[in-house]
């Protein structure tokens, strides 16, 4: 059900901003110029994976697909403990981010990933083990742009992952700058 | 709660919570702590449920983690399964309602062994009012019932000296065992059992801890199960 319900958003998330950017684009030539260069950006980010609260950092590059469709690569990397036992989870997915409304200081995105994590569970140094997941992530953010090419970036994501354990559900949270790149 | 297919926990604030991490041994080796690394993968689906209120499930997260609210004061028993099958069970006693129970397991597809446990009120049955630890074992009240599992240094099964899992220990723990009754391999057994206890094996102690200080510990044992020749 919770699946469902998750790629259901991600259907909604993904379907209007064909007829949006379009619209924006054509009213902001300049803008869009700017607004297709590759983008970069460093974030600090909490990962919920499992039970355990995990802290650390994101990072992610977005290319120029076509009209307000990004290519988007990303790589995050959490750690923390719960129990007594460390924890530390590293992500790495790749996939699509639509723009809404290109060139204006708020610019909300969503994007849909499709990607894998390695978890690993020590104790102690004495006991280690790991756990190698598939799946995906759909998840939504906006930039505040700062100036041409700098912006303040929030974005939320929510991780499906599966393996031989099951399948979990990892919500994720990052705040951080992006950087654009002329185009 | 963020696990699909898990069960719903209690409100949280009543009774017992515990937060636990499975690691799975997949190779089934047993090393003594402290002594050499193992590495595994994860390989199964793995449920914890309470064995007094079987409706406390839980299904470990792929990373090992999980939690229980609402586990009854005073002892309770998880029974662990993988992939559907029953692998083994720890019991944990003595805990006082309120308490958060923090236990890291390590789950094979033949047992369930309990590497370390803390409670959330450590700082006041393990600590002076200085902060400066008073008793070798973590979480070890005198007088309190407790459960130990370990390899047996030296001694006999009248009394032995226990290296106990994890960091739970700073030190041997000396156990008195000559009124405990004695289960190898989860049977009943009589002397030919207690004659496997012998310095390498594995045992589950449960009993009394009848003294502790900063480098040694007395358990009075009720029961000592041979898990391991």
């Amino acid at each position: 059900m919770k699946l469902r319900l998750a790629w259901t958003l991600g259907a909604i998330l993904l379907l209007p901003p064909v007829a949006v950017a379009s619209a924006a684009a054509r009213a902001r030539p300049a803008a869009k110029a700017t607004a297709d260069g590759t983008d970069l950006s460093a974030s600090y980010s909490f990962l919920r994976s499992g039970e355990a609260h995990l802290h650390g950092a994101d990072i992610s590059a977005s290319f120029h697909l076509k009209r307000s469709w990004r290519l988007l690569a990303d790589l995050s990397v959490h750690s923390g403990s719960f129990a007594g036992a460390d924890l530390k989870q590293v992500n790495f997915m790749g996939g699509v981010r639509p723009l809404f409304g290109r060139g204006r200081r708020w610019q909300p995105f969503g994007q849909a990933m499709l990607g894998a994590s390695h978890s690993t569970s020590k104790f102690s140094d004495v006991l280690t083990s790991s756990q190698t997941s598939w799946g995906g992530a759909l998840g939504a953010g906006v930039d505040y742009r700062l100036s041409s090419h700098w912006a303040l970036r929030g974005q939320g994501d929510y991780l499906i992952l599966h393996s031989d354990a099951g399948w979990d559900e990892d919500p994720r949270l990052s705040i951080g700058l992006a950087y654009r790149l002329p185009r | 709660m963020w696990r699909c297919g898990s069960s719903p926990t209690s409100p949280s604030g009543v009774g017992v919570k515990l937060q636990g991490v499975v690691l799975q041994d997949a190779t089934a080796a047993s090393a003594s702590a402290g002594v050499s690394a193992q590495s595994t993968t994860n390989a199964g689906k793995i449920v914890v449920t309470v064995q007094e209120n079987p409706s406390l499930s839980v299904t470990v997260s792929g990373n090992g983690t999980f939690e229980i609210q609402g586990l009854p004061a005073g002892g309770f028993t998880l029974v662990f399964t993988v992939n559907g099958v029953t692998v083994g069970q720890i019991t944990i006693t003595a805990v006082a309602e309120g308490t958060t129970v923090k236990i890291v397991v390590k789950v094979s597809e033949q047992e369930v062994e309990l590497v370390d446990m803390e409670t959330d009120n450590d700082t006041e049955t393990g600590t002076g009012d200085q902060g400066t630890k008073t008793c070798v074992i973590e979480g070890g009240k005198v007088g309190a019932g407790i459960e130990l599992e370990g390899n047996v240094d030296s001694g006999s099964s009248s009394q032995f000296k226990l290296r106990v899992n994890g960091n739970r220990s700073s030190g041997l723990v000396d156990v008195a065992a000559s009124a405990a009754s004695y289960k190898c391999n989860g049977k009943k057994g009589g002397s030919d059992c207690k004659a496997n206890l012998k310095p390498g094996v594995k045992v589950h102690v449960r009993g009394n801890l009848t003294s502790c200080g900063t480098s040694a510990a007395t358990v009075t044992a009720t029961e000592v199960m041979i898990q391991k020749d």
